[in-house]
């Protein structure tokens, strides 16, 4: 049957589909149907507008003053984040979406932007050589190994820095966003490898600024990523992987200078 | 030719003007317009007073951080905002697996909560759009569990399976109640063709 050409059953489908019970496979098809004909388009156009309407026909009811509130203090925290954020550098131009966010080539493309930022920080350790050690190229061969990472919220501001390094065996995280945690809700932090399972780190602690978690050499060496979800409080084992949404995120980089 | 109802909808169109550029006080002067509908569509979908100030806190700050991506010439102000109301709302419920939590009442109890909650006071009604307003009217002629059936399908956005299994309702007849009320919806606001 030729849905295009038959005007009423294109309006019934439409009106399903701007309804929402058009779902699947039926619902994928209708979206292919839609891309090459703009009959089709311009059908779903009018009953997703007609059907809008639903949203503004509640009753209303006064919301409490404390909501309103919390909005100005979450502006508020918003603007200071980001006058620090920008003191310190660029902001990125972009927002990075991913879906499988530790697979997807997206998340590379933040590498050379979160390396800059971190370089213009200006937030490196001098080198301290070792006892047996001269010159830059021991640096590379040295026993001690530092890593570090900038994690970056949804609107690719700095949120977190966390450095790695062999001889304590530890992470230590810095907050540079000063959020506050949800309520009922816990950090949980992962390292994860460019191809396998994320491995769990802990879940961070209170108190202001910095925190720290133990980390193995084997849990942070092959990581490519850091990354920050959203738990219930205590954490979730790290046979599932991150169960709650993935609130931060940067590359793992082995420092070298 | 303008009327009270334009004058309303050029205002928040206005003010979400203002908005995209980072006033403030245009954001508040827009909750103080509008909150009072939002906070009301929020309860119908989440059903939980304190579900329902989170999601209208959330609501405003999405309103906030895509204020410029509202195009008056494609949308009107309020039906761009109730549909980021109705997202938030959703990602908070999929957040807490609560789906299914408040949908246990009655048929019968739920299409009586639509009577009362699909009739706007005068005041409110001025400020709909033209489109709600038809569709407002419309709805009101369908039987009350019918109209029912088709809010929550979209406010939920749940299909004809969800919809039978929580309402416990046999699937032919959900799914007959949504084609015949679409149809009905479809000839009230003059559309054939």
């Amino acid at each position: 049957m030729n849905i295009v050409h038959n005007r009423i059953l294109l309006q019934r489908l439409a009106a399903e589909y701007g309804l929402g019970t058009l779902q699947g496979a039926a619902r994928r098809r209708f979206e292919t149907l839609a891309r090459q004909h703009a009959p089709v388009r311009r059908a779903i156009h009018e009953w997703q507008e007609r059907l809008a309407g639903m949203t503004e026909l509640q009753a209303p009811v006064a919301p409490p003053p404390a909501v309103w509130t919390r909005i100005e203090i979450a502006l508020r925290l918003e603007r200071e984040a980001s006058a620090r954020a920008a003191a310190r550098a660029p902001a990125p131009g972009r927002s990075v979406r991913t879906v499988s966010w530790w697979q997807q080539a997206l998340v590379w493309q933040g590498v050379s932007v979160a390396a800059l930022s971190l370089a213009l920080l200006g937030w490196w350790q001098p080198w301290r050589p070792s006892a047996e050690s001269s010159g830059p190229t021991q640096a590379l061969r040295s026993a001690s190994q530092e890593y570090l990472a900038l994690l970056l919220d949804a609107d690719n501001r700095p949120a977190w820095l966390a450095s790695w390094d062999s001889g304590r065996q530890k992470v230590q995280l810095q907050d540079l966003l000063g959020q506050a945690v949800p309520r009922d809700h816990a950090l949980q932090l992962w390292a994860v490898p460019a191809s396998g399972a994320p491995r769990s780190l802990g879940v961070l602690g209170a108190g202001e600024g910095a925190r720290v978690l133990v980390a193995a050499a084997s849990q942070i060496q092959g990581a490519s990523l850091l990354a920050i979800s959203l738990e219930v409080p205590g954490g979730v084992p790290e046979a599932g992987g991150p169960q709650g949404p993935i609130l931060f995120k940067g590359p793992l980089v082995r420092k070298a200078i | 030719m303008t009327t009270d109802k334009d004058t309303q909808a050029n205002l928040l169109a206005e003010l979400l003007g203002q908005v995209a550029t980072g006033d403030q006080q245009s954001l508040k002067k827009l909750y103080d317009l509008t909150s009072g509908r939002f906070h009301g569509l929020a309860l119908r979908i989440v059903r939980a007073p304190e579900l329902a100030e989170d999601v209208l806190q959330e609501s405003y700050l999405s309103i906030w951080r895509s204020a410029a991506d509202f195009r008056a010439s494609l949308s009107p102000p309020l039906a761009w905002m109730g549909l980021i109301v109705r997202s938030r709302a959703l990602d908070l419920l999929r957040r807490r697996g609560a789906e299914r939590v408040h949908l246990s009442d009655p048929l019968d109890e739920l299409a009586e909560d639509t009577l009362e909650g699909d009739s706007p006071d005068p005041e409110q009604a001025a400020d709909a759009s033209q489109q709600a307003r038809a569709l407002h009217q419309c709805m009101s002629q369908l039987k009350g569990a019918q109209r029912e059936v088709l809010s929550l399908a979209y406010l939920r956005e749940l299909s004809h399976g969800d919809l039978a299994e929580q309402l416990k309702l046999p699937l032919g007849t959900v799914k007959s109640w949504i084609r015949r009320g679409l149809d009905q919806l479809r000839i009230c606001m003059g559309v054939l063709n």
